[in-house]
């Protein structure tokens, strides 16, 4: 699982984006708190609020917005492309 | 952690804001996160880095000097500098003409309402109202020294790109969904604009432009830049304001795609309201969203009272332009149709195309899709009652009807066949005995 990282949460984890998360299929929650652990001391924050993700961050797996294949609980493993994308832009 | 949060500063016109060039005429002070509330400086960010949020141009309206019609003198978008981002030259930057707002008497008159007037933006130079955020878009990349400019586009947007990129000699590479109209496609071809293809719909364009964003030195006005793109959408209702001398309409009734023109709207009319622009013993009016029922995910959040927006995953039907199944500003959107006690209304497919026809019929406008969904509402709600026959309604008409050919359905009437040789008239006699309208007398004729 490779993880990118919009510029807006870069600037806070610069080293995360593009980092490969090798490991067995698990949930997109799980995978997310990986993220957080490895970024820098309050970047979970940026991710979640409290249990729940944060309202404006957009989630995709291979494309597909996490929120249509089950939030958090969505699978995710082998080879996917993750990408976190603040859901403020388009139209 | 270094500290996110700047102050708002006072926009200095000799003084350069985080890399934009002197001000002009802009009374801009700064972004703010429409979510938390967090300011920024008029940086080139368009997430709050507190809580990922959308970001809006912030002004300082006690330092503002034009009255209702704007800065003395200047024309176009450019007379309300004051409330738009800053450029150096507005008069050059923001060089966009106004459009008309119509009175539609025969329109009004069907529907029983009692005075009903539409904001015609499909007069603008590309045929849709995309030419003001484009505009403003434009002008704060060339400002910024972008090199390249881009958007994601569901079309109408693609177009006012590329006619804006042009006029500044920037290249423009705009992102649509595979598949669009030639109405939507062939003015960016003319105007000089690269088009790139995502196959699937706009949501999935969206988010690949998002990744190229990141990836490329190109200006998306609707990405990188969108806190500064949404404000040209503002200047729809200056104009509207000023054409009815201050006098607010009850009602405004606007299409909804990513939400960002009727938030961009109620963002102005609060502004207007702030600046005495509106004259005292105006109504406050009630904000209207009307999305088509195959892809409405703003209007179902207001039905169920919810402040989460659910994407639809599929958006279908003949407005394409408004087929955003997770729209951007689809929050702010709510909550400006909540705080001005509007509504949200999902007409069908069958009624959008009506409302093209009737709109023709009655008041000459050919529009696209999205001004059919506009009409069907004002239909529907007029219906419901939510309309009243005394109220004054406005209401977006935001793209011509040549950018999306073959929408207003099939019901439209076959071409009458005459033989070149022997041709009988008598069908073209019982269509004319068939007008309803008569003129008195008939006229002088033979004509």
């Amino acid at each position: 699982m490779r993880v990118h990282l919009a510029s807006v949460l870069r600037t806070f984890a610069p080293g995360l984006d593009g980092r490969e998360f090798p490991g067995a299929e698990g949930s997109v929650a799980e995978l997310l708190e990986r993220v957080a652990a490895a970024g820098p001391v309050g970047f979970r924050a940026r991710l979640f609020e409290g249990a729940a993700l944060r309202r404006y961050l957009a989630v995709y797996i291979d494309g597909v917005d996490i929120r249509f294949t089950g939030g958090l609980a969505s699978r995710v493993g082998g080879d996917s492309r993750v990408d976190l994308i603040p859901a403020v832009a388009g139209g | 952690m270094a500290a996110i949060s700047e102050p708002l500063r006072a926009a200095d016109p000799n003084e350069p804001t985080a890399g934009v060039t002197p001000g002009g005429a802009s009374r801009a002070v700064g972004l703010v996160c429409a979510a938390c509330g967090a300011r920024r400086g008029l940086a080139l960010e368009n997430a709050c880095p507190e809580c990922l949020g959308p970001l809006t141009v912030a002004y300082d309206l006690a330092a503002v000097r034009g009255g209702r019609g704007g800065r003395p003198g200047a024309s176009g978008l450019a007379r309300y500098a004051e409330l738009l981002p800053p450029v150096a030259d507005p008069d050059r930057a923001y060089a966009l003409e106004g459009t008309p707002l119509r009175d539609a008497p025969r329109l009004a008159r069907e529907l029983g309402i009692g005075r009903l007037y539409l904001k015609d933006d499909t007069v603008l130079p590309t045929g849709s109202f995309k030419d003001r955020p484009a505009a403003v878009a434009v002008a704060q990349a060339v400002a910024r020294g972008a090199r390249a400019i881009g958007c994601a586009s569901t079309g109408n947007l693609a177009a006012a790109t590329a006619r804006a990129a042009a006029r500044e000699g920037r290249p423009a590479f705009v992102f649509v969904p595979e598949g669009l109209p030639a109405g939507k496609l062939d003015p960016v071809r003319a105007l000089g604009g690269r088009i790139v293809e995502v196959p699937g719909g706009y949501d999935r364009t969206n988010r690949i432009a998002a990744l190229a964003a990141e990836a490329l030195e190109i200006a998306f006005v609707n990405i990188g830049l969108r806190p500064y793109y949404a404000e040209g959408s503002k200047t729809a209702w200056y104009e509207t304001l000023d054409a009815l001398g201050g006098e607010a309409p009850d009602r405004i009734v606007v299409p909804l795609g990513s939400g960002a023109l009727l938030a961009a709207t109620g963002r102005a009319v609060r502004e207007t309201a702030a600046l005495g622009w509106i004259r005292p013993g105006s109504p406050v009016p009630a904000l209207v969203g009307s999305q088509p029922e195959g892809c409405d995910p703003i209007v179902e959040a207001f039905r169920l009272g919810r402040t989460e927006i659910r994407p639809v995953r599929e958006p279908r039907g003949v407005a394409e332009s408004l087929a955003i199944g997770d729209p951007a500003s689809g929050p702010e959107a709510l909550r400006a149709i909540a705080a001005s006690g509007g509504t949200a209304d999902a007409p069908s497919d069958g009624e959008v195309r009506a409302g093209i026809r009737d709109l023709a019929r009655l008041e000459g406008i050919w529009v696209e899709p999205a001004g059919g969904t506009v009409v069907a509402t004002l239909r529907r709600l007029a219906r419901s009652g939510f309309l009243r026959p005394q109220d004054r309604v406005v209401a977006h008409l935001t793209g011509a009807g040549w950018k999306a050919p073959g929408s207003s359905g099939p019901r439209a009437a076959p071409p009458l066949r005459l033989d070149p040789v022997h041709p009988d008239f008598s069908v073209l006699r019982a269509e004319l005995d068939r007008n309803p309208e008569p003129p008195a007398g008939g006229g002088e004729g033979p004509w």
